[in-house]
């Protein structure tokens, strides 16, 4: 047998990004597909060759020199002009242009920008980017975001022909519109893609952990990139590496979801913790307070603190005070509503619950009725609390959560 | 102890049309180079190659000299992809080997056949 070698983890989906990237730079927007069929055809020819021949040392440019090839054959084949550095026979080995760590942030970076254009929704600026930069099948899509496999082939179709009507080319635009009009959208995006790794619908996939990876190292390169390097793109960092160091303490041993009261914060990783302060702090100075700001400063409180008792719940209010003020979501309310219950009580929290118009508008979620029991049942309304837990309950979108608040049910019905 | 060489063919349609996603691309990358492994720590494989996809040539002799023409690829429903050999003591033998070939995994169809070593 030939010697093989142990494969880079998540190769070939952020391979098939970092290609797509590089070699759309090279022929243009209007080659997307094209493109995309070529990385397709490497990562076929990966596939059926490295079981029998072995896995090679440089995967990265085994991948790189079998698309560009993939790709010459395909646009010769479709009689397209081929560029310059294509018009020779394409090589054996990989060329120079087979880039270092800078171009291929920059490839990253031009293409997310495309993926999150502003004339797209911000639910196809999501698609397309958990599609081209992610690398993501469709029906690995349709998991995370929990929709049907057409509707997300629609939406990549329908997302790619706008941006081809609109001409849009696969260049940085200069730093100034860069930053204040294509950044956050981007920044919303991979906000997004934490927020589909992280809420806890579907833990049987192996994509959320992937995704909540997938939005760490893009907002690591936006940070470190000169042009994306902002305040707000800080913020967002320091937000998701703090979110992303309670992970390991999420899922129980017996793959339940574990509340933040209940889990054991020496599994928190300190790593994560300590590089979303560091981020934190680059944060700070500038003009704006965005909501990755506010939310960031309230999962801080929470990596501060020892446990549920001595977390500064006073702190964290006063900062959702300040989310619902100037960034108002229902998400947000509710959210306020669970600080408001550990700093004054669960009374006064469930009057404002009643209270709150905005809050209405979640009552098909899950969060909303689980939050209501928890309320009920701590001011001993034990029935209201059990009816409650059984709302939540068929609202889940797994059995390992349903079977969670069916449990809560039973207890509170005392069974 | 005798020799079988497998040979394993494939629809590069079905290929296709499985859409597979990067990730279950290198799943099958991981699972079948682990089982490759295995087969290898048995000392019963002896050699596995991966062939050119362009076809090949195919030659035919045609009164007294040799015609060559490309093999097909494209349109073929069925080519060689790749091929290995294995020693086993019977074809009962060797299907057992090859029960939970990873190749199966995208579609693709295995020939066996044994090594011919009458009369040695």
């Amino acid at each position: 047998m030939t010697d093989s070698h142990a494969l880079v983890a998540d190769l070939f989906r952020h391979e098939s990004g970092r290609l797509i990237a590089l070699l759309t730079r090279r022929v243009g927007a209007k080659r997307l597909d094209i493109v995309e069929d070529a990385v397709q055809d490497a990562l076929l020819a990966a596939m059926r060759s490295w079981p029998l021949r072995g896995v090679p040392q440089n995967q990265q440019a085994w991948l790189y020199t079998a698309a560009r090839n993939a790709l010459y054959d395909r646009l010769r084949h479709a009689r397209f002009e081929l560029p310059a550095e294509f018009a020779a026979e394409p090589s054996q080995q990989a060329d120079g242009v087979f880039s270092g760590e800078d171009a291929l942030q920059d490839d990253l970076l031009n293409l997310i920008v495309y993926c999150c254009h502003p004339s797209l929704s911000h639910a196809a600026q999501l698609t397309l980017t958990l599609r081209l930069a992610c690398g993501l099948g469709v029906n690995e899509i349709a998991g995370a975001l929990l929709m049907a496999p057409d509707s997300i082939a629609q939406r990549i179709v329908r997302a790619k022909r706008e941006l081809r009507d609109l001409q849009v080319d696969f260049v940085l635009p200069p730093v100034r519109e860069l930053v204040e009009q294509r950044l956050p959208p981007i920044l919303q995006t991979i906000y997004l893609l934490f927020d589909a790794g992280y809420l806890s619908a579907n833990h049987e996939l192996w994509v959320r952990p992937a995704l909540c990876e997938d939005a760490l190292r893009l907002s690591r390169i936006l940070s470190a990139h000169p042009a994306t390097a902002q305040h707000a793109t800080y913020a967002l960092a320091a937000l998701l590496h703090l979110s992303a160091a309670r992970l390991p303490a999420r899922v129980g041993a017996d793959g339940w979801p574990v509340p933040l009261a209940r889990q054991d914060r020496s599994k928190w990783d300190q790593r994560l913790i300590a590089a979303g302060f560091r981020y934190l702090e680059a944060a700070i100075g500038g003009d704006t307070l965005t909501r990755y700001h506010i939310e960031a400063a309230i999962a801080a409180e929470h990596a501060r603190a020892d446990s549920v008792e001595t977390t500064d719940w006073v702190g964290i209010l006063r900062h959702y005070d300040q989310l619902c003020g100037l960034y108002p979501s229902p998400v947000a309310s509710l959210n306020r509503i669970i600080a408001l219950r550990h700093a004054r009580g669960a009374a006064e929290a469930l009057t404002e619950f009643t209270a709150t118009e905005g809050l209405r508008s979640m009552d098909d979620s899950l969060i909303y009725h689980a939050t209501l029991g928890e309320l009920y049942g701590a001011l001993g309304e034990q029935e209201k609390a059990a009816d409650a837990f059984h709302a939540a309950a068929n609202l889940a979108a797994s059995t390992t959560l349903a079977d969670l608040f069916r449990g809560r049910e039973r207890s509170a019905r005392g069974e | 102890m005798s020799e079988f060489v497998v040979l394993l063919h494939e629809d590069p349609a079905v290929i296709t049309r499985l859409g597979l996603s990067p990730a279950e691309m290198q799943a099958v990358v991981a699972k079948y180079s682990a089982w490759f492994g295995k087969l290898g720590a048995t000392g019963k494989l002896e050699v596995s190659k991966k062939l050119m996809d362009e076809g090949g040539r195919h030659l035919r002799g045609k009164r007294g000299a040799v015609v060559v023409s490309d093999g097909p690829f494209a349109e073929a429903k069925d080519v060689i992809a790749g091929l290995f050999i294995v020693q086993a003591a019977s074809y009962d033998d060797a299907r057992a080997l090859l029960n939970d070939c990873p190749h199966f995994d995208y579609g693709g169809w295995i020939e066996l056949r044994q090594i011919d070593r009458m009369g040695k």
